[in-house]
Parts: structure tokens; C-alpha cells; sequence
């Protein structure tokens, strides 16, 4: 295998990858597509990206594209998102830390000052409200999903390089599912929010009989209210938010609810 | 005198390292973690027992498997359910297949360049194309049993309380156990290139944990062996051994003023714990290949040089692979379908089977060295209070103690090579940040 050497050609698009607090398992689902993955980095010049350099950081570099992984919590965090925004024309947030906060907005549904002394007896640790990237900077595309789909991140990243704006299709999770004939687990009596899903995971919990828990996030026009009238036959409110919870996904299917009921009392 | 290396890169997560010294003596030497901390023992709390290992296999991207195992484990343990066989021997496969790839990524991409004087992984790759293939085949290959067993690589889906929800295809399992003879190769070819490398000259006296088993190199389950440092010449190594359950009443977790992540102590002192500590502890159980491999380097155990823990990796990852194809033989030709605990009795958030509040902990060994998990769990199901001990977590103490060891005889080297000999003892370790500032 030939990899060509960073920085060999200066027509190539500088890239960023960078991560703030996290698992790093969507920064792995890039690094395990393998020589797929290295040949794109090899058609780029890339500045940072921790997991395969050890050289210092380039303070004053520009970029054509930063990849923003983890979610903002510590003050160095915030800094350094900031100063990435003012020093890349596009900004991609990477999988559900960063779109939607992460399994560690369950947080924010709770106590928060409870919480940090289940953890820690005497230091004092930053605890702030876990709030997804576009609160702090502009976004100008997310690849959502915990983890985000090693594919579909290739396939943006190879039409980034090309110079277009890749859309992601507005389709639930449920169509994906369906096509490939998996059980219907709304059906069976499970709480599943695939029909207010974005798609685009092949509906990998699905295949696997894992309901969908929406980690990729509220769809465009999904319809909350209907799938809450369908799921309060049987479930209380309570348990329903609890599984929206999991992924931080409540917050916006809360919002969209409230758009849909004040729409149809008019 | 300050010695002070910001974002060290080419380690899961984020860390600083700082170390003062006074007049020649190296008066402390710190491992600074830099990113947030999720609380996620926090975050738990209030949460129902069913939920855990989905969250708490987020705690880590390289290492989810054994984080949902463990969890897993931990509350069959607290409902005393007991696993059918067929699902232990796949969760082993699973544990087994993260340790290839995860040793495999440490190996090639992480650590050896360090031995080259290379910042840069495409310079490496590039010096060393045919091992650069053969590390990420392994990888490739690893990712998809647990692909195939689990659902998907990272965050595996299928696995849950009491089985999986989906079983893999007897044919599945058959075809990757048919590339074990290309795959050992490509093996042994990345193990040939660890062995002969000089690693530095290092050596300092510490406690060695891991878990230990009569039958088998020991990763799913078993006893905690703690192996005492000898410190007279010619002393016999004396050891203990503790029940798993019994982790948190010999270790303890301490919180440090300068980070987010804790580390841990035996008796107020540091210990090792990985892929060193385990071939310390378990050699003679090791299979056959990589026994032969240990006893090409005449090392006379136990090694109290952290660098190896290098080499020692790739000897567990010959052994893996032994290991892996093996059991995926074996367990295609007696596939049987079943359902799982949790799918039978339809847990859905306020239920307890038990009616009473009730307790359970286990420990793995996961790629980086024993990982451990606790639960009180309520009369309704809810999580009372978690505690999980990550192998970062518990060599930190140990890695420092180790740099504040050899840094004195790099006092004279030129600022730029003593950073990288700092740095390549740090990432010998193979430090997961994310993992400890959980």
C-alpha cells in the first residue's frame, strides 16, 4: 500500500479532525473503514487529526473543512470549537455527541449538581448543561448517529472533496427498515421511534431487534404527535421521555410536539 | 524546571504531561486529562438496570465490547442469572475480537512509530507498507465478527442481559474462522516487527493485577491475581488472589485536585494492570504460538519494564487469534437458537424480578487491563449508585511513578528527543483518557 505524504501537494483541501469530549468511537468508525478511509485523508493535507500525529499543534493554520467530534464541556472545549469555526470555511459536527449532546445530556433531565456528587467527593469538576455544538457556533452540516455509519461518512467526505454540499435525505428510520423486512418492534409492543427518525443508519439497531432509541436525531416533518398518541396506549408519558432521553433527542421532539399541538388547536 | 508536553496525540483522548524538577530531582511528574467529564456513574443513578450496558458501552469507542459485557455481567451477577453457554462463548468471542483489533491499532499505528523517531503515522506507513496491510486486515477482520455477533462494530447492539437478541449464522462464524491461517500470518509478521525492536532499558519493581483462571488465559471471567514486586534478589515472586466481587475493598479510587479522571491504589500504593501484567500473571496458559513467541525473548518473569508492555501485546494478539478461531469453530458447529433473559421477560423500565433491592459486580479484562463494574440496583429496577474502575484509572499512579523513574537519566538529552521518550513511555501504556475521565 502507498500512502502519499501529507502536505505534498498544495492544491489538496486542508482538513481538521478534531475532538472534544467524547467517546471517540465515530472518530474509530472513520479510522476502521480502513484504506478506504486513508486513501480519502491521502487526497487531503491534513493539519490535525490526534489519533495518527503526534506534532504540535498549528496554532495559525486555515482550513477548508473542520470535523468536529464530542461535545463542548470544558472551558478548552468552548476555545477551542470557537477558534476552529474562525479558522475553517466548513464545519461538519460528527455523529450525536455533538448534534444532539450524547448520552451525557441525561444530565440535564435530572439534577445536575446530584449527579456530579454521585462521581466526585471533593474535586470540583466542570459541570455545565450539555448543550449540542450549534449552540455555540455555525454549523453547516451534521453526520448524526451514535455511532455516526462508517459509509455514509465516506460517501460525504468523498462528495466534500468534489466541491458539493452533500444533503442527507429526509427519510425515517422506519422506510429503512422496512425495505429490508426487519420485524416492526411499534408493532410487537415496543417503544420505537423510528417513524420520527432521520435515515440513514440502514436501520442497524433494527436488524439487530433493537428498538430505535432516535440518535440520529428528530426528522424533518416527523410526525411526534401521532407516534405519542400511538405510544401513550400503552406506556406512560414517563417512560416514553425516558427512552428519548437516552440519546438527547427529547429536547427536540418536545419542541416539534409543541409546534404540531399549537398548529392543530388553530 | 518545568518539562511540560501539551495535547499528547496518538492516544485515545485528551492529556497534558507535566513534571518538576528541583535541583536535579524529579520532584513530580503528572498526567493532566483534558477533556470533560460525562458522569457517567452519575448519570446512572435514577436510570433502570436495562439501560446501563447500552450507556455505559458509550464510555469508550475502542473498547465498547468489554464495557457492555462487564456491565452486562454485573447485573446477571446482582439477579443471579446465569448465561447460557452459548452465549459466553460468544461474548468471549466478541472480547477477543475487540483485543485483536484494539492491540492491533496500538501496535502499528500508536506505539511503534515512536521507535522510528516518527510524528507521523503516513510516515510509517509508508517505511512499512507490508505490516501497515497486515495491521489493518487484522483490524478489518476483528471489526467484523464483532460485526456479525454483535450487530455493529462500534456499540454493539445485539448483546444484552441474559444473551443476544439476534444470533449470528452458523455460516457467519464459519467463514472468518476459515482465514486463521492468512490471519496468523499477518500476525506473526506485525509480532516479528514489535520483537525486534530495542526498547528502551527500564526496569522498577511494581504490583501486577489481573484476573487468572486454572483453565484458560483468563479475560472473561475469573479470580484477581495480585502479584507482589520483588524487591531482594533472588526472592520468589508471592502472590494473592481475591475474588473479582472484591475489586473496590482492595483497590481504591482517589480524586486529584489537577484532573478529571481518578487513578487507583493497592494499599496506598501504585500497580499495573494490561497486557504485561497478564502475561506476568498467566504465561503458562498462553496457547501454543504464542508461547513460542514469550520464549523467544528468554524474558525472565515477572518484567518490571513498562516498554514491554509492547511486545506483550503482540503476543496477546497471537494468542487471541488461536484463541478466537478456535471458538468460532466450535461454536458454528453447536449454534442452536435461544432467547435471551431480557427478550423472554420483556424488561421495560420499573420492573425488578427480584422485587428487592439488590447488588451485583464483576470484573474483565478488557485491551488495556481489568476493567470493573458495580450496581445497586432498587426495588424497582432503578440504578441506586455505579461504580466502574477503568484499566486507565487504575495504572495512571503507576505511569507516573514510572516517568518519575526514568526522567533523570534523560536530564542531558536535547529537550525534543526526551519529549518523545516521555511520550513513547506514555503511549507504551496505551492510555485510554476517555475511558478514565468517564
Amino acid at each position: 500500500m502507498v500512502v502519499k505524504k501529507i502536505g505534498a501537494s498544495r492544491r489538496k483541501p486542508k482538513i481538521a479532525i478534531i475532538g472534544l469530549t467524547s467517546c471517540e468511537g465515530c472518530q474509530f468508525a472513520m479510522l476502521d473503514k480502513g484504506k478506504r478511509f486513508l486513501d480519502w485523508l491521502a487526497k487531503c493535507d491534513v493539519g490535525e487529526f490526534r489519533l495518527v500525529e503526534d506534532l504540535p499543534m498549528k496554532e495559525k493554520e486555515q482550513y477548508d473543512f473542520c470535523f468536529v467530534e464530542g461535545n463542548p464541556v470544558t472551558a478548552e472545549n468552548i476555545k477551542l470549537l470557537m477558534d476552529m469555526r474562525a479558522r475553517c470555511k466548513t464545519l461538519v459536527v460528527i455523529g450525536n455527541c455533538a448534534a444532539l449532546g450524547g448520552v451525557w445530556e441525561l444530565k440535564n433531565y435530572g439534577n445536575k449538581q446530584k449527579t456530579i456528587k454521585e462521581v466526585y467527593k471533593k474535586m470540583k469538576v466542570a459541570n455545565p448543561d450539555i448543550k449540542e455544538v450549534d449552540n455555540f457556533v455555525k454549523v453547516d452540516l451534521t453526520i448524526p448517529g451514535c455511532p455516526i455509519d462508517g459509509d455514509e461518512f465516506m460517501e460525504i467526505a468523498n462528495q466534500l472533496l468534489k466541491g458539493r454540499t452533500p444533503k442527507i435525505p429526509q427519510t425515517p428510520v422506519c422506510l429503512e427498515c422496512q425495505k429490508r423486512g426487519y420485524e416492526c418492534l411499534l408493532q410487537k409492543g415496543e417503544i420505537c421511534l423510528g417513524p420520527i427518525t432521520l435515515a440513514g443508519c440502514n436501520a442497524v439497531c433494527l436488524k439487530s431487534k433493537q428498538a430505535c432509541w432516535g440518535c440520529r436525531g428528530l426528522l424533518q416533518g416527523g410526525q411526534v404527535q401521532n407516534l405519542m398518541k400511538h405510544l401513550t396506549k400503552k406506556f406512560t408519558k414517563d417512560q416514553i421521555y425516558r427512552v428519548m432521553e437516552v440519546f438527547g433527542a427529547r429536547d427536540s421532539i418536545m419542541k416539534e410536539l409543541e409546534i404540531e399541538e399549537k398548529k392543530n388547536k388553530k | 524546571m518545568k518539562i511540560q508536553i501539551n495535547h499528547i496525540g496518538k492516544m485515545e483522548g485528551h492529556a497534558d504531561f507535566v513534571a518538576e524538577i528541583l535541583k536535579g530531582d524529579v520532584t513530580s511528574a503528572k498526567l493532566m486529562t483534558t477533556e470533560g467529564s460525562r458522569l457517567i456513574e452519575g448519570i446512572l443513578v435514577g436510570r433502570h438496570f436495562s439501560e446501563a450496558p447500552v450507556i455505559t458501552s458509550r464510555i469508550c469507542g475502542i473498547c465498547p465490547v468489554v464495557h457492555k459485557i462487564s456491565s452486562i455481567k454485573a447485573i446477571e451477577n446482582a439477579f443471579k442469572i446465569k448465561p447460557s453457554e452459548q452465549t459466553i462463548k460468544l461474548r468471549r468471542i466478541m472480547l477477543l475480537a475487540q483485543m485483536i483489533h484494539s492491540h492491533a491499532l496500538h501496535l502499528f499505528f500508536l506505539s511503534l512509530p515512536d521507535f522510528y523517531n516518527l510524528e507521523n503515522d503516513f510516515d510509517f506507513i509508508s517505511r512499512q507498507p507490508k505490516e501497515a496491510e497486515s495491521a489493518i486486515k487484522l483490524r478489518e477482520w476483528a471489526l467484523k465478527v464483532i460485526e456479525v455477533i454483535g450487530g455493529r462494530a462500534i456499540h454493539p447492539i445485539a448483546c444484552e442481559i441474559g444473551g443476544f437478541k439476534v444470533l449470528p449464522k452458523e455460516e457467519e462464524l464459519k467463514d472468518l474462522a476459515k482465514q486463521r491461517e492468512v490471519l496468523l500470518k499477518q500476525a506473526l509478521g506485525l509480532a516479528n516487527l514489535v520483537m525486534k525492536i530495542k526498547y528502551p532499558k527500564f526496569s522498577r519493581p511494581t504490583t501486577f493485577i489481573s484476573m487468572t483462571s486454572d483453565k484458560e488465559y483468563p479475560f472473561y471471567s475469573g479470580d484477581l491475581k495480585i502479584l507482589e514486586p520483588i524487591l531482594k534478589k533472588k526472592a520468589k515472586p508471592e502472590y494473592r488472589i481475591i475474588s473479582a466481587k472484591d475489586f473496590t475493598k482492595n483497590i481504591k479510587e482517589v480524586e486529584e485536585p489537577f484532573r478529571a479522571a481518578k487513578s487507583a491504589e493497592l494499599d496506598g500504593e501504585p500497580f499495573m494492570v494490561g497486557a504485561l501484567a497478564r502475561i506476568n500473571n498467566n504465561s503458562d496458559k498462553l496457547n501454543k504460538l504464542a508461547k513460542g513467541l514469550l520464549r523467544g525473548l528468554h524474558w525472565k518473569l515477572p518484567q518490571y519494564n513498562s516498554f514491554l508492555n509492547i511486545p506483550a501485546q503482540s503476543i496477546e494478539l497471537v494468542h487471541c487469534l488461536e484463541e478466537i478461531c478456535q471458538l468460532l469453530e466450535e461454536t458454528a458447529k453447536t449454534l442452536k437458537p435461544e432467547e435471551s433473559w431480557e427478550s423472554k421477560n420483556r424488561i421495560i423500565g420499573g420492573a425488578n424480578p427480584l422485587g428487592k433491592e439488590t447488588k451485583g459486580a464483576d470484573a474483565t479484562e478488557a485491551p488495556r487491563g481489568t476493567l470493573y463494574h458495580e450496581y445497586v440496583i432498587d426495588k424497582n429496577g432503578f440504578i441506586k449508585s455505579c461504580t466502574i474502575i477503568t484499566p486507565t484509572v487504575s495504572f495512571l499512579k503507576n505511569l507516573e511513578a514510572d516517568i518519575m523513574e526514568y526522567l533523570p537519566g534523560l536530564m542531558k538529552m536535547d529537550p525534543k528527543k526526551r519529549s518523545i521518550k516521555i511520550r513513547s513511555l506514555i503511549r507504551a501504556y496505551d492510555p485510554c483518557i476517555s475511558c478514565a475521565t468517564h
